[in-house]
């Protein structure tokens, strides 16, 4: 690998980060086009990113991916053209040719011990291709540049309103043994829109891209031009013969003309999007997070006032003004919470690939649908929830469809439908695996779980079918009857399951033996603040967050029983463990020594219900988390801590472990037990926390 | 911390505690406030007081009292909160009060060694001199030291 000595790391930063696009968009289209003949729009996207690989790595001298990129080109160039059909053959060598730019990248990074050798792949696309070679650079006569009189119109108004402008023709040519026209080309007309602006060129840039440049070039700038110095940086472009300047002389005076809206050249466009740091918009929402906070305690500080001053102008006048701030730091939290938003199908890109490469490993095949990848959602989100993902559909296409001949023995199409797909519900995205397979079977759990220890006979017994296979979420209980390296060693399921929870998410599923299975992945929007709700106990105020809240209700003493020392109440016919805040926070608990309704707040994870016992409830809220900091460390049942309106802390209650120290503790088998009138003498979350 | 070579000046913030006066190096404080409403976490030892919003920060704080084995006494309006920087983490320390800020010479200071031989006294620095008072200068490192810190999480583990 031998690059050009002038590249600087700022160079190589932009290609790096460009290139990682172009793979990206590779790595989503390429699978798309196999076996299909409406794709032309997909062909064409995949051809401009190889494309522009090819170009961008040849000004880097990167000789091995720009020979790729071409060999990839000609053969996209066939089946763009209509004659070659994106055939198996086709979409393998092309993928194969991905990863070798993926490791040809990878190599810039961190140089590998022997070099990248891309003859192989190089073959296979000519191979597929038909053998067909690569296309020579066309050698067209001189060119003329003649403006349009709307480009006249432009350059001359240019000048009358910049004093110290000028227009100037740059002519430049080729060496015959000029290999990469196009992008010399190319890089002469950023010089060019570097040092001004460009009206025209000849060839265009759109001529540029489809290769139709020859030899030569001419084209129009204006602009505050250094010539001289404009011509040393056209000279200094690789492979440029020959470069000259001269004053472009506007041939007559256009200015009666009216200009025509006809696009003027290219190079003229102006930036629309900025590259900024994902870390500065991290800070950004860290100080938006104080002013939230500030939010809160203004207004309260101005309700306050108001109560106390009624008739004080001034605080009239206060309360106006906090009431704007109040609205312009909440659009303020809302647009830049729109900047760090992404669609989540940036993570989606890699998974038709995924998919694709898993089935054809097992033998099985596999349609898949992904859906709504447009669906924004917050980018620390994002980054974790890719893995749980990436878990939840190898185990999709692994255990979940069937190999064809079982399909057709069940009388189901020989190709199994999985679909990805995400979509918004409640203030909350969901993302959704679902494969028509065989689903899970609750009695194989059940036996699983027996024979593996995790639950006695009559515990695995007693569980509902959901129960049951909910058992798929325990570490180490898998009920694969082979161990592939692709899953079936249980382990995953369960690391799903906490990876979701720890963003304040939880996981559900759905199956029905013989008809597939769906996981829903329930994700918050955003991780900066959390909805809650706040609730007070004992004194201290809690925050609940939303996506564990299912409703707040009294309940009549009466209707809370005693079970096993388990308090458990009946919510619309289901018998529901109650769990006190107080106890489950770790402080004495005063039971019971109220007479009248007791405050619950009926939260869930997964779904697993309990009813929260609450002094009372305060009101819904946007809160930011805050840690609890090292030096407190993890503390089981909290999440971390809020600052309040009032100035105060609430601790952030983590719902999905009290619900789990709540089943430690055998409440739900007390439940179960006046549910189902049959007394059940153990638990499934006992064994899973003693394994 | 404090440069022991030599006679160096040093500032103390000194405060009350079961009647004994105690210093701390300046450097290492970043404020002192009053006493203001502490959120209880639990599942942490007795001597975690809980913690507070400092500016928008969530800060844990200790009672010192409970940390030293001193019988706890009510509250009052002498009572502050010293908010110390201990290795990047910021805590606040429940004292008595806050009587003074002392510029002390390093000859002045002690080893503890020459005074005090318990088996507890790994948080002292040493005893400053200054006229006829002693003053127990802490090395706040230890008074939370890593053994404490991880007997903090410990103690939320085994609560669970």
């Amino acid at each position: 690998m031998n690059l050009d000595p002038d590249i600087t790391q700022e160079d190589l930063q932009v290609f790096l980060d460009e290139a990682e696009e172009q793979l990206q968009l590779l790595d989503e289209n390429i699978v798309a086009i196999e076996g299909r003949d409406d794709s032309s729009d997909l062909i064409q996207e995949i051809f401009r990113a190889a494309h522009t690989l090819k170009g961008s790595s040849a000004m880097l001298g990167y000789q091995e991916m720009t020979d790729l990129g071409h060999a990839m080109e000609t053969l996209l160039d066939s089946v763009r053209k209509g004659s070659l059909a994106p055939t198996t053959n086709v979409v393998d060598a092309l993928l194969h040719s991905l990863d070798k730019l993926r490791l040809l990248k990878d190599a810039l990074i961190e140089p590998p011990d022997k070099p990248i050798d891309v003859s192989d792949v190089v073959a296979e696309l000519n191979a597929a291709g038909g053998g067909k070679s690569a296309v020579p650079v066309k050698t067209i006569a001189v060119v003329e540049l003649k403006l349009t009189d709307a480009e006249q119109a432009r350059v001359t108004e240019f000048l009358k309103t910049q004093v110290k402008a000028k227009a100037v023709l740059v002519r430049a040519t080729l060496t015959d043994r000029c290999e990469w026209g196009a992008v010399r080309w190319f890089q002469v007309l950023g010089e060019l829109s570097e040092a001004g602006q460009l009206i025209a060129s000849n060839p265009t840039q759109q001529q540029i891209e489809e290769e139709e440049a020859g030899t030569s070039l001419e084209a129009v700038v204006v602009g505050e031009i250094d010539e001289e110095e404009l011509v040393r940086h056209v000279r200094a472009v690789a492979d440029i013969a020959t470069a000259e300047i001269e004053e472009y002389r506007v041939e007559s005076d256009s200015s009666g003309s009216k200009a025509s809206s006809t696009a003027a050249g290219a190079g003229t466009k102006t930036a629309q999007t900025i590259r900024v740091d994902v870390e500065r918009l991290d800070l950004m929402m860290n100080v938006i997070g104080e002013l939230v906070i500030d939010r809160g305690r203004i207004s309260q500080i101005g309700r306050d006032l108001e109560a106390k001053y009624r008739d004080e102008s001034l605080v009239t006048e206060l309360s106006k003004t906090s009431a704007h701030i109040v609205k312009a730091v909440t659009e303020l939290q809302d647009r830049v919470m729109e900047i760090r938003m992404l669609p989540i199908g940036t993570v989606f890109g890699g998974f038709p690939r995924l998919v694709r490469d898993l089935a054809q490993s097992l033998d099985k095949k596999v349609e898949f649908e992904v859906k709504g990848q447009d669906t924004e959602i917050d980018r620390t989100v994002i980054e974790r929830v890719r893995d749980p993902i990436v878990h939840l559909l190898r185990n999709a296409v692994d255990h979940g469809l069937e190999v064809p001949e079982d399909r057709r023995k069940a009388r189901k199409s020989e190709k199994g439908v999985l679909t990805l797909s995400a979509y918004h519900e409640q203030g909350h995205i969901v993302v959704e695996v679902s494969d028509d397979g065989k689903g899970i079977d609750p009695d194989a759990l059940r036996a699983s779980a027996v024979k593996k220890g995790f639950l006695k006979k009559e515990a695995a017994t007693n569980l509902t079918n959901q129960e049951a296979c909910e058992l798929v979420f325990l570490a180490g209980n898998s009920t694969a009857k082979q161990t592939t390296d692709v899953s079936g060693r249980g382990v995953g399921m369960d690391i799903v399951r906490s990876n979701i929870e720890a963003i304040g998410g939880f996981v559900s599923l759905e199956t029905e033996v013989g008809k597939g299975t769906s996981f829903k992945l329930r994700l918050p929007l955003t991780l900066a603040t959390v909805q809650s709700l706040l609730v007070q106990s004992d004194g201290g105020i809690f925050a609940i967050p939303l996506v564990y809240v299912l409703e707040t209700r009294r309940v009549p003493k009466d209707d809370v029983h005693i079970v096993n020392h388990h308090e458990v109440f009946n919510l619309r016919g289901t018998v529901l463990p109650l769990v006190r805040l107080t106890d489950a926070v770790g402080w004495e608990s005063r039971r019971s020594q109220k007479t009248d309704d007791e405050y619950v707040v009926v939260v869930r994870a997964g779904e697993t219900q309990i009813g929260l016992v609450v002094d009372s409830v305060i009101e819904p809220q946007e809160i930011v988390v805050k840690p609890l900091g090292n030096f407190i460390g993890d503390v089981r049942g909290v999440a971390g801590a809020s600052i309040l309106g009032d100035g105060g802390v609430a601790l952030i209650l983590d719902i999905a472990t009290m619900i789990n120290m709540a089943r430690q503790k055998g409440a739900f088998s007390a439940a179960r037990s006046l549910d189902a009138e049959n007394v059940a003498d153990d638990e499934p979350a006992e064994a899973a926390a003693a394994a | 911390m404090a440069d022991t070579t030599g006679s160096t000046e040093q500032q103390l913030v000194v405060f009350d505690l079961n009647n004994e006066a105690y210093g701390v190096d300046i450097e290492s404080v970043r404020e002192i406030i009053r006493l203001q409403e502490i959120t209880r976490v639990p599942r942490t030892p007795d001597f975690v007081e809980g913690v507070i919003n400092l500016r928008g920060k969530v800060i844990p704080v200790v009672e010192l009292r409970k940390r030293f084995g001193l019988p706890v006494q009510d509250r009052n309006s002498e009572n502050r909160i010293v908010n110390v920087d201990i290795g990047g983490q910021e805590i606040g320390m429940v004292v008595d009060a806050v009587t003074e800020v002392l510029r002390i010479s390093s000859d002045a200071v002690e080893p503890p060694s020459s005074v005090i031989t318990t088996a507890d006294s790994g948080y002292l620095k040493g005893i400053a001199k200054i006229d006829d008072r002693l003053i127990i200068m802490l090395d706040l490192d230890q008074v939370l030291s890593t053994d404490e810190k991880a007997a903090l999480s410990s103690a939320s583990l085994d609560a669970a």
